[in-house]
């Protein structure tokens, strides 16, 4: 199978490393695999090369990319903008008074006046933006992001909302933006999937909002865990053995029997002579043999310092659970791992109760989003990681009962920071009171439009022929939004 | 410049199963290609995809709108090869670019390769044994009628049709609600296949089969009842192909996912049955393929008149159909009618009492105001008993009886004197329960007495209490007192009761042990009038006044909850009632206190009278009917005491009660009655199906959006493919008639599409690769004329699947071995051309079931449902984990398939995704698959059962056993180098083994069962040659 064009690429700092052998499982294996799992042989090479083989070899852009991975942190529900990242102070004047112009028409339920946010607001960084006070810790980082303030979508229920927030479709199953971005670019890790979702819930589209739909299986997203599943539980499928014989040497015992699977599998390439799937078929069990090797020690976290531990909140039992989530995202970031998703449980709903649970449910997420920043920065990895943050819709200026609020797909708050991000401003706006996003609306099918852009990828150039059509993440739509992307 | 192998290669890299992102092959480069490689051969030669920009619209330059030709069989030069006119289309292709076809497969490999094929499962040795005796030229023919004829040919077939007809047993999306029902039309699908049904008319049923004539029916409905049932009820259930989509149930917008729902069974209709992807006209006239905005609303309003949901609220209900006869149906709905009205009538009566009940006390709130009093200070004065026999003079409470507990008569407690009754004797639990005890009281002449009980818990254990078979309290000795030993042993006072003249009885009772007693005390109290001292009940102080008991207790609790409430309109009585004696007042104030209170109860009779009046009378006036409130405000607050259904004069629970005996009579007499017609109903299974709707047109949708509408367009079939055919009737949906147009013999694309769908399930690849695209982007044919030819012998056979089978598989072209060819591989890499036949991966499904069907385990009892959930209600396991349960021995095609929550094993093998209509299945080769071989549990238990199977007969040797297992696993012996170096890596595995595990039989199970699950994950056992 050796084509005879490798390159070996110099191994140069530790979070290549990382990336290369997925682990550190020895020197000797690592250098065993360099040849197979990191170089990736020209396309006029390799006659047998089929696309399925190989598909997570990393591929060129369209445009140079500003960011090299996403990691998205999904707060599932809906966080309110108005008491978080869109300050208004009409709102707070008029709390009571009913709203000075129409509701949407269809909405989720029944709203009454204006609600004022029970929480102050003010300005943070060097860039002045307006944080309320429920995030103190993200506050800080306010000039890494970029807030764009204008988000809207075009679904007022949780199902369909998140189906088009993952896939830009609330209408049929379609490729989630982690199985496209994983599909555009590849992985720059052999050894682990492209796309992990760590803890995603199983509601409101459950696997479809991680699904690669008409994609090749291999782009779908591999969940860890789900939403009901604490952070230190989760785990790859398939990727512990069910016949543990109980004994020391399973592993040995399990490489007799690969080696004479492997063995089985040679004869028969030798009878039926060349067959890309059968060579392919042969290469799986290797990667599947290393990535059992490889995947205890990325999912353990024994080896990070108390200090990035307590950074993320993991000495905070408020904080612990999204604090280990966040850090297994750099963790998987850190290997190659292209698109990494982080869900805070469907907590974020608050039709009544907003005063506790908003408090209660920022606080949990808060310090765990701060460290994770921090943490990327001072790993040099901020520069190219596009992090992601917001839920599926905001939630309406008006109240619902007397502490609550409804649904509100028409205008709401996401933020990026990192890679490719314009740091440390705002875009776009809301109207007075924050109901409808006015100012440079930003769609999700924009929002699609501007992550891939930020990757290098050109949202209608990356296309997939099914059933007769080129498909695209943003459909016939989608406008990228320079202004959120840094030059 | 690129050489042309090169060009070959590439394209060939570039256009495989359109993998290979446009990242790096951009569109353009594609269609340079596509024209690189056409230009020197003749059009058609190979499959292709049209370049986008070279379309023209119209149905004149799309092919598969054409009438299909029944074109003569080409000329070939090697005439011995030929066995089937297939075979003349075949060669004379592979003639004209100087390629041969590969010879015949083996006799082992073809009968894998058509078990496989047509029932997927591997055929069993004595099969394979009977196979290679059979030296008669028909041997191949018999072997393939036999296995057409056998059952699991209708569940191989049936699951093959299932992809394309997006077959789920949940409905995914946003809400993943069970479809409990749609079993059922799975279950159809495996009969009509196994009955060969003429493919037209298993088309139809599932268009329109509820509007087809009664003689066509199917026999089976998925259960055991079914066998009673003949016409009708499969053509029901065939209609659940329209129904069973993918479906938005809580979007807000109810015309919006009406029209979504729509669009998703036109999509699924025009890519299933048609190969078109007519879906793309919802929001603008298609651009490759010729259609319109017009036809897709012509279409649309046929759906838009056909009813598959009973209504699009959230969460949205799909509508199901009762099965059974004409008149068993009949049956059922006059069933439910009489149950129905049975039901108002009951509901009538019911009202009519409660309402007379509840009006009458309505007029006597000042009496209700004095008995609720009255009981709440009966009740003060139970809370406020203090034990009298804590104190420790106790004793010379004049008249005073102590009985210790381990002196009961009747019983069984266990009476203990040390540890836990050290000193004082108690008694406790001595394993028999319920526990009892009965103590005889004999007085000389009645009196009231108060009931102490001394004792100590660590936990709370109440009893019951009773005196002379009544139940005094029902949770007495409630109380913790901190340990079950003597030094927490302490008093507490229980009731207030009257003891008669003579034996009394008193009885403790509980189900569970006992706390640890050891003293009752009866305590005397002075015995006054008018009940002896003893607390009255809500029901004597009712039957004294002559008024509800229910409702003065509702009363009682009213003024519980409002005593502290000065908005509420009884502030003034609560004021009056409390009022307290003032130090050394005589019973003068107390008479006096009680002349207030009747007072003040007649004046808020008098005013509550008025309150109701004025509110009757409102409610009669025409302007009043609608009314809420009084404008009164004084009397709406006294109009809301009277009519809160949750306040004082609320319909008290079991109000039958208190109905007047003749009412009583006919309410019991009436709830009998439903009863005995609720349980004489036997409900018919259901399936998720079609009815007509109410017929209308729809409007064009501007940019697909139901909010910007254009022109009515009348119900009718795509122009391209009708021509100027009239629109169907206004009285009906026209959905019969568009299955009836659908499945005409001269349908361009019904009987081609099928055709090569048969061929893709038979060979990995149709001629139109794009098997569920025959519209401008998809592929031209390899070969148009075969297909043709195909299309064409499926009309005439009576649009005989099964015949379509024979046809094929008796060709050489199919009997041809998949061996490689390098000089063939240069000129044709993908195998377009067809010179030897596919290597296929197993499916998911068939994985599965070899792998069973290999350990000995497979179940292969046919239909009904695995799906552990209810009907119409969240996915088990939503929303917290995913759906688990397919722990089941049978064939795969059986285990739920339900949307969001696939199965991992079928997810890991590239599985159908069941949302949209799927002909061709990915072949991925990625590591979660070989994870699979080697951790699940599936592979551990079954590679298990199957080293059982080989340990069980003792007089085999090794040699032999590895025979056995490749003769089942992979149907051929094992070569002589294969023998040994499995034998030697048993051997192997047991050193490795040894010193870890002790005994002997267990390393070797272990050995052997590495062995056969190696062999199970290797490639030859799950690929098919």
């Amino acid at each position: 199978m050796n084509c005879g064009c490798n390159q070996f690429t110099p191994v140069a700092s530790r979070r290549e490393m990382l990336r290369l052998s997925a682990g550190g499982f020895g020197y000797l294996a690592l250098a065993a695999l360099l040849d197979r799992a990191v170089t990736a042989p020209a396309l006029a090479c390799s006659d047998n090369l089929d696309p399925l083989t190989n598909p997570l070899k990393s591929r060129p852009t369209h445009l140079p990319p500003r960011a090299n991975r996403v990691i998205f942190l999904f707060m599932h529900g809906g966080p309110s903008q108005v008491d978080t990242f869109d300050y208004k102070p009409l709102l707070e004047r008029d709390d009571g008074k009913p709203l000075p112009f129409a509701k949407p028409r269809i909405v989720s339920s029944e709203t009454g006046n204006l609600l004022r946010s029970p929480w102050r607001f003010s300005r943070h960084g060097d860039s002045g933006a307006w944080v309320s006070e429920l995030f103190p810790y993200v506050a800080r980082c306010v000039d890494d992001m970029c807030i764009v303030r204008s988000m809207h979508g075009s679904n007022s229920r949780h199902g369909g909302a998140l189906l088009e927030l993952h896939t830009g479709s609330d209408t049929f199953v379609r490729p989630s933006v982690g199985s496209w971005v994983t599909y555009g670019l590849g992985s720059e890790n052999q050894n682990l999937p492209g796309f992990i979702t760590i803890c995603p819930t199983l509601t409101h589209g459950g696997v479809n909002n991680w699904s690669s739909a008409f994609l090749p299986a291999v782009f779908q997203g591999t969940p860890i865990g789900t939403a009901s599943v604490p952070a230190d539980q989760a785990k790859i499928p398939f990727i512990e053995n069910h016949d543990a014989p109980g004994t020391q040497n399973a592993r040995e015992l399990q490489r007799l029997e690969v080696d004479l699977i492997q063995q089985m599998n040679r004869d028969r390439l030798a009878v039926t002579g060349p067959d890309a799937a059968l060579e392919g078929r042969i290469d799986s069990f290797e990667l599947a043999f290393r990535m059992q090797m490889a995947a205890p020690e990325l999912q353990s976290i024994a080896d990070e310092t108390e200090e990035t531990q307590q950074l993320y909140g993991l000495d905070d039992a408020k904080t612990r659970n999204f604090g280990r989530q966040c850090l297994m995202a750099r963790r998987f970031a850190e290997r190659g791992v292209r698109f990494i998703q982080v869900t805070h449980s469907y907590k974020w709903d608050q039709h009544d109760d907003l005063k506790n649970a908003h408090a209660s449910n920022a606080m949990e997420v808060d310090k765990p989003i701060y460290g994770l920043l921090v943490d990327l920065k001072r790993r040099g990895m901020l520069a190219d990681t596009l992090v992601l943050w917001g839920g599926e819709f905001g939630r309406t200026p008006v109240a619902q009962g007397t502490n609550g609020r409804d649904h509100n797909p028409h205008g709401f708050t996401m933020w990026l920071a990192g890679g490719g991000v314009r740091q440390g401003t705002q875009y776009g706006a809301t109207d007075d009171y924050g109901y409808y996003a006015v100012d440079n609306k930003v769609h999700f099918h924009d929002l699609h439009a501007t992550m891939l852009h930020a990757l290098g990828l050109d949202h209608t150039r990356l296309t997939f022929r099914h059933a007769g059509r080129d498909f695209r993440l943003t459909d016939v739509h989608g406008t990228v939004i320079h202004e959120i992307l840094s030059n | 410049m690129m050489t042309r192998t090169a060009f070959s290669l590439l394209f060939s890299l570039v256009a495989a199963l359109g993998v290979a992102p446009i990242a790096s092959a951009p569109d353009e480069q594609t269609s340079a290609l596509a024209q690189a490689e056409s230009v020197p051969q003749e059009p058609g030669d190979l499959g292709q995809r049209a370049a986008p920009q070279q379309v023209e619209r119209g149905k004149a330059e799309v092919w598969s709108l054409q009438p299909p030709l029944d074109p003569p069989l080409p000329m070939v030069r090697q005439t011995v090869w030929p066995e089937s006119p297939i075979d003349f289309f075949i060669l004379a292709r592979l003639e004209a670019r100087g390629l041969a076809p590969a010879p015949r497969a083996d006799k082992r490999t073809l009968i894998r390769r058509a078990t496989f094929d047509l029932t997927g499962l591997p055929p069993a040795p004595d099969e394979i044994k009977e196979f290679l005796a059979d030296g008669s030229p028909h041997a191949f023919a018999r072997l393939v009628d036999r296995l057409l004829a056998s059952p699991q040919y209708g569940e191989r077939w049936g699951r093959h049709w299932l992809d394309v007809a997006r077959y789920s047993d949940s409905n995914g999306m946003d809400e993943n609600l069970a479809y409990a029902n749609a079993f059922r039309y799975r279950d159809w699908v495996i009969a009509s296949l196994n009955a060969d049904q003429p493919y037209d008319e298993f088309v139809r049923q599932q268009i329109a089969g509820d509007l087809l004539p009664d003689s066509t029916g199917q026999t089976s409905r998925g259960d055991s009842a079914a066998d009673r049932h003949t016409a009708g009820i499969g053509r029901i259930i065939a209609t659940g192909f329209l129904s069973l989509g993918p479906k938005m149930l809580a979007e807000d917008d109810p015309v919006k996912m009406e029209m979504d729902i729509i669009d998703e069974q036109l999509d699924t209709i025009g890519r299933t049955f048609m190969g078109l992807t007519i879906g793309c006209a919802r929001c603008h006239d298609h651009k490759f393929d010729p259609f319109t905005m017009s036809d897709y609303y012509g279409l649309a309003g046929i759906f838009k008149s056909t009813k598959t949901m009973d209504n699009f609220k959230v969460v949205a209900r799909w509508h199901e159909r009762p099965l059974g006869s004409k008149d068993e149906v009949a049956a059922q709905e006059s069933h439910q009618k009489q149950i129905a009205d049975k039901k108002a009538e009951f509901n009538r009566i019911s009202n009519d009492a409660n309402e007379s009940l509840v009006d009458e006390a309505r007029r006597s709130v000042g009496k209700y105001l004095l008995a609720a009093t009255a009981l709440r200070r009966e009740r003060f004065l139970i809370e406020s008993i203090k034990p009298e026999l804590a104190a420790s003079n106790s004793s010379n409470i004049p008249g005073v009886i102590v009985i210790e507990a381990e002196n009961y008569v009747r019983g069984n407690v266990k009476r203990e004197f040390t540890g836990y009754g050290a000193e004082i004797g108690v008694v406790y639990n001595q394993g028999e329960l319920p526990n009892v005890a009965e103590f005889d009281v004999e007085l000389t002449e009645g009196g009231t007495y108060q009931i102490e009980l001394r004792y100590a818990a660590a936990e709370s254990r109440p009893i019951r209490l009773l005196v002379n078979g009544q139940l005094i309290k029902a949770d007495a000795a409630a109380k913790i007192s901190g340990s079950w030993y003597p030094d927490t042993q302490a008093w507490s006072a229980e009731a207030i009761v009257r003891f008669r003249g003579g034996n009394n009885v008193i009885r403790l009772e509980r189900e569970q042990p006992f706390p640890h007693i050891d003293k009752l005390g009866l305590v005397p109290r002075p015995s006054r009038e008018p009940n002896h001292g003893v607390p009255r009940t809500a029901e004597e102080i009712a039957d004294a006044a002559g008024l509800n008991s229910a409702i003065v207790g509702q009363w009682a609790k009213y003024l519980d909850a409002t005593k502290d409430d000065p908005t509420s309109p009884l502030a003034a009585w609560h004021a009056a009632s409390s009022l307290a004696a003032p130090e050394g007042a005589g019973p003068l104030f107390a008479e006096l206190k009680g002349s207030i209170e009747h007072a003040l109860a007649a004046r808020y009779q008098a005013l509550c009278d008025k309150a109701g009046d004025a509110w009757k009378s409102l409610r009669a006036s025409p302007e009043g009917a609608a009314a809420k409130s009084l404008n009164d405000a004084a009397l709406e607050l006294l109009r809301k005491l009277l009519y809160d259904t949750k306040g004082p004069f609320a319909v008290p629970e079991k109000p039958e009660r208190f109905y007047r005996s003749e009412t009583a009579a006919q309410w019991v007499k009436l709830r009998e009655e439903l009863a005995t017609l609720e349980k004489s109903s036997r409900p018919l299974p259901e399936a998720m199906a079609a009815r007509e709707g109410q017929p209308q047109n729809l409007k064009i949708h501007l940019r697909g959006s139901h909010l910007t509408l254009g022109d009515e367009v009348s119900r009718r079939f795509p122009k391209a493919l009708s021509g100027d055919e009239e629109p169907v009737g206004n009285d009906q949906s026209g959905r019969r008639e568009f299955a009836e147009w659908l499945t005409r013999p001269n349908h361009p694309l019904t009987s081609r599409v099928m055709a090569n769908r048969i061929w893709h399930w038979h060979f990995g690849a149709g001629l139109v690769r794009t098997t569920d695209n025959f519209g401008t982007l998809g592929e031209t044919p390899s070969h148009p004329e075969l297909l043709d030819w195909l299309a064409h012998r499926f009309v005439e056979s009576g649009w005989s699947i099964k015949a379509m089978h024979r046809t094929i598989m008796l060709s050489a072209t199919y009997q041809m071995s998949a061996a490689y060819d390098s000089a063939a591989a240069q000129i044709d890499p993908d195998n377009r051309l067809i010179w030897r036949m596919n290597r296929r991966r197993l499916e998911a499904e068939a994985i599965r079931d070899s792998i069973l069907s290999v350990s000995g385990q497979l179940d292969l009892s046919m239909g009904g449902t695995l799906l552990d959930s209810s009907n119409r209600v969240y996915v088990k396991g939503y929303p917290n984990s995913v759906y688990d349960k397919y722990d089941f021995n049978r064939r795969s095609v059986y285990l739920p398939v339900l949307r969001s929550m696939l199965y991992d094993v079928f997810q890991t093998f590239d599985f159908a995704d069941p949302s949209t209509p799927n002909g061709e299945r990915a072949t991925t080769t990625v590591a979660p698959q070989a994870l699979f071989m080697l951790n699940s549990k599936l592979m551990a238990q079954q590679s298990h059962y199957l080293a059982d199977r080989l340990m069980a007969d003792h007089e085999m040797g090794d040699m032999a056993r590895v025979g056995w297992l490749y003769e089942r696993a992979l149907g051929r012996p094992p070569s002589d180098l294969e023998l040994s170096r499995a034998v030697e890596f048993i051997g192997r595995y047991e050193g490795a083994l040894q010193g870890e595990l002790p005994g002997g039989t267990e390393v070797r199970r272990r050995a052997w069962q590495a062995l056969c699950r190696s062999v199970m994950a290797s490639s030859e056992f799950i690929y098919l040659e």
